[in-house]
């Protein structure tokens, strides 16, 4: 017990640590271009962490979190621009629409297996990408919302985003190996277990939802702040289906996973600007590819290696022979 | 208005009757199998834009089109089924993993599509003519007509190949008990990929007669699969006749909300509808083969 309390507080510090790192040094060396692909990154490791959180506690996808970004950024927008809040206040205000609405949404849905909320969370973010775009009077319709207070230069700009998402990851972090976090990863384990002992899996699965909602949220209100300008057309299914290709990219694992994913998926459009108009269909080869022969994403490969490696190592001539040893371990 | 409202309810009961199609053809593979398959739409597309493209750039008659669009739209569920689905099933994932990997083939397949076909809506032809047909005040496309037969076929041969094939009888089989069905000598994988080129196939047939409807493009298959998704649940998964009063449901609230309420908010609607349908009709209003599994 003491040691992996120990080892929590290892994690969390040396999270906090690396973010903290990244913010000073990168704001310190990177170009304008990198630091604004860092921001990029930052930003959609949030929703890339939400939708980690909701498979990994609830046990369900959603294929519709850009909604919820959607909801974050036009809050923001609206509250900023048409009635001059303060930005934290317009954050604040997206949290709470999200959260309300995935309540409306989850509460009837989570119960079911996963095939209802991912085509309920498909369905809701569509209806929101039509209301936004003839909404007018409020969301500007197709011509968006412009002016919308900045973040300064990327330099600052960098600081400020990546240092509220090493917040919000290294409390991801303390909660994951908390009693909490705990309870949570039983939900995924074995509900009939959790609800003998009291535990009602409904209402966690459903707190997990309005949970990862809001943090899509706020990064939505990191992303109006960030580009001043929004419109409906960048919220449409491929943004949902990004968030999707982060998470099962980096693992899906450990907090780490959201992280490393996002930074992985994030930093190829970057590499590859000439390709812009392939990279959905990166991002559908990808989850498929990292499925099937990875299952465990990025944060697996280290251990897939070692396993290949070491059965290289027993059976130097025979590698096929090891591959089917596994596959009958599979089927008892 | 009376007028309106009877042309809006016959087109929204036509194009329910292929939802409800579509339907079917996500519950063969249910049954078949137990994964949704999230890129059932893009099958209903694949179908379409082959037949466009063999039309329009190849030059062939209609029903060369048609026939090869539907061979390929067999083709391409066959071989989803064995590279993607067959593969995954050796490591025996938790069906959550199928649904992230049947979303990611729809994702692949509709931006192929794209970069092969450009995003421009495909449109050809009406089989029977560009003359609509006028019954008093109702006037729509000759396209219509064709409907209602090829749904009545397409779901009386569907019926009795699981009534009266040994394929479909085992499909059923397996849909009841997967474990008895193995024990008595079905392959479970032969099943699969029978119900993923059937359905692929029957799907794709669809999306040519409803082209010349509804136009298609590389993005509609989510739609589709939605709608299909829906009505599935409405009559209960796997429940073909269900499926079926499903589809003719969200065709109907579809084309009313549309043509009473507002275009612009046609989708929106729609995709209203679907999430009250899922909130309040969860296990459908017909049982399903698979609830009589878990009494088994």
């Amino acid at each position: 017990m003491v040691n992996a309390r120990r080892r929590a507080l290892g994690e969390a510090v040396a999270l906090a640590l690396l973010g903290l790192g990244v913010a000073f040094i990168g704001r310190m060396f990177l170009s304008d271009y990198w630091l604004t692909v860092g921001i990029v990154i930052a930003m959609y490791s949030l929703p890339s962490l939400a939708l980690l959180l909701l498979l990994g506690y609830a046990g369900r996808p959603s294929f519709g979190h850009a909604a919820f970004f959607a909801v974050g950024a036009y809050a923001s927008a609206v509250t900023t621009t048409r009635l001059g809040w303060h930005p934290l206040v317009g954050m604040l205000v997206g949290i709470a629409i999200a959260g309300i609405v995935a309540y409306a949404i989850g509460f009837p849905l989570l119960r079911l297996s996963g095939h209802y909320l991912a085509i309920a969370t498909l369905a809701f973010a569509i209806i929101v990408r039509v209301v936004l775009e003839n909404a007018t009077p409020i969301t500007g319709g197709l011509n968006g919302i412009v002016g919308i207070p900045g973040l300064g230069t990327p330099r600052s700009a960098f600081f400020v985003v990546v240092i509220l998402v090493t917040i919000i990851y290294t409390a991801a972090v303390v909660i994951d190996h908390s009693r909490v976090g705990r309870i949570l990863r039983a939900l995924g384990d074995d509900e009939r277990a959790m609800a003998s002992c009291g535990i009602n899996p409904q209402a966690i699965r459903t707190a997990v939802f309005v949970a990862s909602a809001c943090l899509t949220s706020i990064a939505g209100s990191v992303y109006a702040h960030f580009l001043s300008y929004i419109s409906p057309e960048p919220f449409n299914v491929d943004m949902s289906v990004l968030f999707v290709t982060m998470m099962l990219v980096g693992g899906t694992g450990s907090v780490w996973g959201a992280l490393i994913g996002a930074c992985v998926v994030g930093v190829v459009p970057a590499v590859l600007s000439v390709y812009a108009s392939y990279s959905a269909l990166l991002y559908g080869v990808a989850i498929v590819a990292v499925l099937l022969f990875m299952p465990q994403g990025f944060l697996g490969v280290p251990r897939q290696i070692h396993v290949a490696v070491s059965r290289l190592r027993r059976s130097p001539s025979s590698g096929r022979e090891g591959v089917r040893g596994s596959e009958t371990a599979h089927v008892e | 208005m009376a007028g309106v409202i009877g042309q809006l309810l016959v087109t929204g009961i036509l194009i329910g009757l292929m939802y409800g199609v579509i339907a079917v053809c996500i519950g063969v593979i249910y049954n078949a199998t137990q994964i949704i398959n999230f890129a059932q739409g893009e099958f209903v597309m694949i179908g379409g834009v082959m037949t466009w493209a063999f039309i329009t750039e190849l030059h062939c008659p209609l029903w060369v089109a048609a026939t090869a669009a539907v061979l390929i739209g067999a083709l391409v569920g066959l071989v989803v089924e064995r590279v993607v689905i067959n593969t995954a099933r050796r490591f025996r994932p938790p069906l959550l993993t199928y649904i992230f990997l049947t979303f990611g083939v729809s994702i692949i397949l509709s931006n192929v599509t794209m970069f092969a076909f450009g995003t421009n809506p495909l449109i050809f032809d009406p089989f029977l003519g560009r003359a609509p047909i006028v019954l008093g005040k109702i006037s729509m496309s000759s396209q219509y007509v064709l409907v209602l037969p090829l749904c009545l076929v397409l779901l009386a041969g569907l019926t009795s190949f699981f009534a009266y094939t040994r394929f479909g009888k085992a499909m059923r089989a397996s849909a009841v008990n997967d474990i008895g069905a193995r024990i008595v000598g079905i392959d479970v994988g032969v099943l699969s990929m029978m119900a993923f080129g059937l359905s692929g196939a029957v799907s794709a047939l669809v999306g040519v007669f409803l082209t010349p409807i509804t136009t298609t493009s590389y993005a509609i298959g989510l739609s589709f699969t939605l709608k299909g998704f829906a009505a599935a649940i409405t009559g209960g998964l796997g429940n073909f006749r269900g499926a079926v009063v499903g589809g003719l449901i969200i065709g109907v609230v579809e084309s009313l909300g549309a043509g009473l309420i507002s275009s612009q908010f046609q989708d929106a609607i729609t995709f209203l509808f679907v999430i009250v349908m899922l909130v309040a009709l969860p296990k459908g209003i017909f049982s399903s083969l698979v609830e009589e599994r878990e009494r088994l």
